[in-house]
């Protein structure tokens, strides 16, 4: 439902339903941590891959090693990544939005899971309808 | 030298959607400038101004980081592989407590529950309040006691003296003044850490996904059917849990509809009732405290949320009786074919409220225009002796207040109108009224629809006839 109405405004990313739930328990796991991890799949994200947080400030930040994308980037094709926010919100920081690449979907979990893309420019982000199924 | 250069997903679209690119090469800087100069886009999202790789750019040469080797320098051989490997970083925006804000949370703080973190949470939380009244008072002033970082107030009135008897942010000296700035300026001196947002507008269809999209959380502090239904209808579509309050008379309500997690309001109601049926707090009165009750409900609902405590109110209907002073609860299960939040929702996207709750009288009447008059044209043809039917449609306590009974005029509440149209004759023009001119155009459309000749509605009502024409009538 609410994806309908967004799929119409922008883009919409589909996430299979264990993705989801995955990624919901591992941010809640990590508790007043962020936790992090890849998207795995296209054009449905069909499963996450759960990654290091290697950020020293891991209450506030999450950082993924350049070695541990460069392996799994050898295996699988990489559609975009997740992290969750201890505080609950679900839109982008300006750290989120300095360090973001184009391409990739940005997945953040918090209170609310929302999925964000990079405007064409690099300018901001752009919502995706999360469309869980 | 021949070389491979694998380009990452995040770039491929500049690249042509490639994933990787031969070069003839002899060094990493070497490779990767064919390929910009291959894809000149790429280049900027490499290399800075002055030609240095980006910080958030890795290289790695076949199995290893060339940062850790002799870095761009690094000599290639032949079938060597170079993969750009982007860095990915972020996180949320840290939100810091001041040593003000440490002192002034100082009972949050102790509070297991609630620490630091919470603090940050309830600081990192917009909530955005609809309606700045009885309900809007004790939740937005709580709320911003609390430390919610922005409090949005949706209310495009003024404030009324018959305001005062429970919406407790306004003093007397400020009746007529804009509610919402009225509001924003005591929420501030409150808390002035608490961003507080004006919307001094009406909610509509057209703005509100716009007005409500900013916000975490929605609480409604509305009275009537349509804004309820409307915000509903915007927060399912948005996602966003509503914070639902009511009051009548003696009675409260209070849920937290959450699409997300449990049922919505039209789960529960999927129809509003007759227009009419159900009076509002001008037409049945309302406690002065009741709204103080559930108001602060409502900020605890919020809060509750916000901080992610269990025992939310999502799925459970709570009811006050202020007379006993019982609560009864009843759960609320979400209704599989729900026009709105159902697995195959009819409504994805917002509707006419007014229309479907039926409060547009050209709805009701199939085009029949009632007439209006204004109070100065029927003061004047009752100054010049003419012999009208004046129909009063208000209830007998509103008649006690005020009423044009020194003119003849007849009570007949809306709710009788039908079992007492022998009262009436017909064949003379009646003249109707009630507070404002709402009832008194429903009472019109069912004299006309049984057989009166001639119906006009008094514009305005008792309250214009009080502002125009007599100023001794008591408003109310």
């Amino acid at each position: 439902m609410v994806e309908e109405r967004r799929d119409a405004a922008a883009g919409v990313v589909r996430i299979a339903a264990a993705a989801y739930k995955a990624m919901r328990e591992r941010a809640c796991l990590a508790g007043d941590e962020e936790c992090c991890g890849a998207l795995v799949g296209r054009p449905m994200i069909d499963r996450i891959v759960p990654l290091a947080n290697a950020a020293s400030d891991r209450r506030s930040a999450y950082a993924i090693t350049p070695r541990a994308l460069f392996e799994l980037e050898r295996r699988v094709e990489v559609a975009g990544f997740f992290h969750s926010h201890p505080d609950g919100t679900a839109e982008p920081s300006a750290r989120d939005l300095a360090l973001a690449w184009p391409g990739y979907i940005y997945v953040i979990v918090g209170r609310q899971v929302r999925a964000w893309q990079l405007n064409p420019d690099g300018s901001a982000f752009r919502e995706l309808a999360v469309q869980v199924g | 030298m021949k070389v491979q250069v694998r380009i990452p997903g995040a770039l491929r679209e500049y690249a042509g959607g490639s994933t990787e690119l031969e070069v003839d090469a002899r060094t990493v800087q070497e490779a990767l400038m064919g390929l910009v100069t291959a894809y000149p886009v790429l280049r900027r999202h490499l290399f800075d101004d002055r030609g240095t790789l980006r910080g958030h750019v890795n290289v790695f040469l076949n199995e290893n980081d060339v940062r850790y080797g002799q870095g761009l320098s690094t000599p290639l051989r032949k079938d060597d592989i170079v993969t750009i490997v982007p860095s990915v970083a972020g996180g949320q925006t840290v939100t810091d407590l001041s040593a003000e804000e440490m002192a002034r949370y100082s009972r949050h703080l102790s509070l297991p529950d609630v620490g630091i973190e919470g603090q940050r949470k309830l600081k990192a939380a917009k909530v955005a309040i609809v309606g700045a009244g009885g309900l809007g008072s004790p939740s937005s002033l709580y709320l911003a006691a609390a430390g919610i970082g922005r409090i949005g107030l949706i209310d495009f009135d003024t404030i009324d003296v018959t305001n005062l008897q429970r919406q407790v942010l306004f003093r007397s000296d400020q009746v007529g003044e804009s509610k919402a700035r009225t509001a924003a300026v005591e929420l501030r001196r409150l808390n002035p850490q608490v961003e507080v947002v004006v919307h001094e507008t009406r909610l509509t269809r057209e703005n509100a996904l716009d007005v409500l999209a900013p916000y975490d959380v929605i609480i409604d502090g509305t009275d009537n059917f349509p804004t309820r239904y409307l915000v509903n209808d915007a927060c399912v579509l948005l996602g966003k849990p509503y914070i639902y309050g009511s009051i009548l008379r003696f009675d409260g309500q209070l849920s937290v509809f959450d699409a997300q997690r449990g049922p919505c309001y039209r789960c529960l109601f999927r129809e509003p009732p007759p227009p009419g049926l159900v009076p509002n707090c001008a037409e049945a009165g309302v406690l002065g405290v009741l709204p103080g009750i559930i108001g602060a409900g409502q900020a605890l609902e919020a809060m509750k949320w916000i901080l992610g405590l269990p025992g939310v109110l999502a799925g459970r209907l709570q009811l006050f009786d202020a007379l006993t002073f019982r609560w009864r609860e009843m759960t609320l299960r979400k209704h599989p074919d729900c026009p709105v939040c159902g697995p195959n929702p009819t409504i994805t996207g917002l509707i006419d409220y007014d229309e479907f709750c039926g409060v547009k009288p050209a709805m009701e009447n199939n085009g029949t225009e009632i007439p209006e008059t204004s109070v100065e044209e029927v003061k004047a043809r009752l100054d010049s002796g003419e012999r009208v039917q004046l129909l009063d449609v208000r209830e007998p306590f509103e008649w006690e207040i005020a009423n044009l009974g020194e003119y003849g005029a007849k009570l007949i509440p809306l709710n009788e109108l039908r079992e007492r149209l022998s009262e009436l004759d017909p064949n003379r023009e009646v003249l109707v009224y009630c507070r404002s001119g709402a009832r008194s155009q429903r009472a019109a459309e069912i004299l006309k629809s049984n057989g009166f000749g001639k119906v006009t509605n008094i514009a305005g009502g008792i309250l214009a006839w009080a502002d125009r024409i007599d100023p001794s009538k008591p408003k109310y």
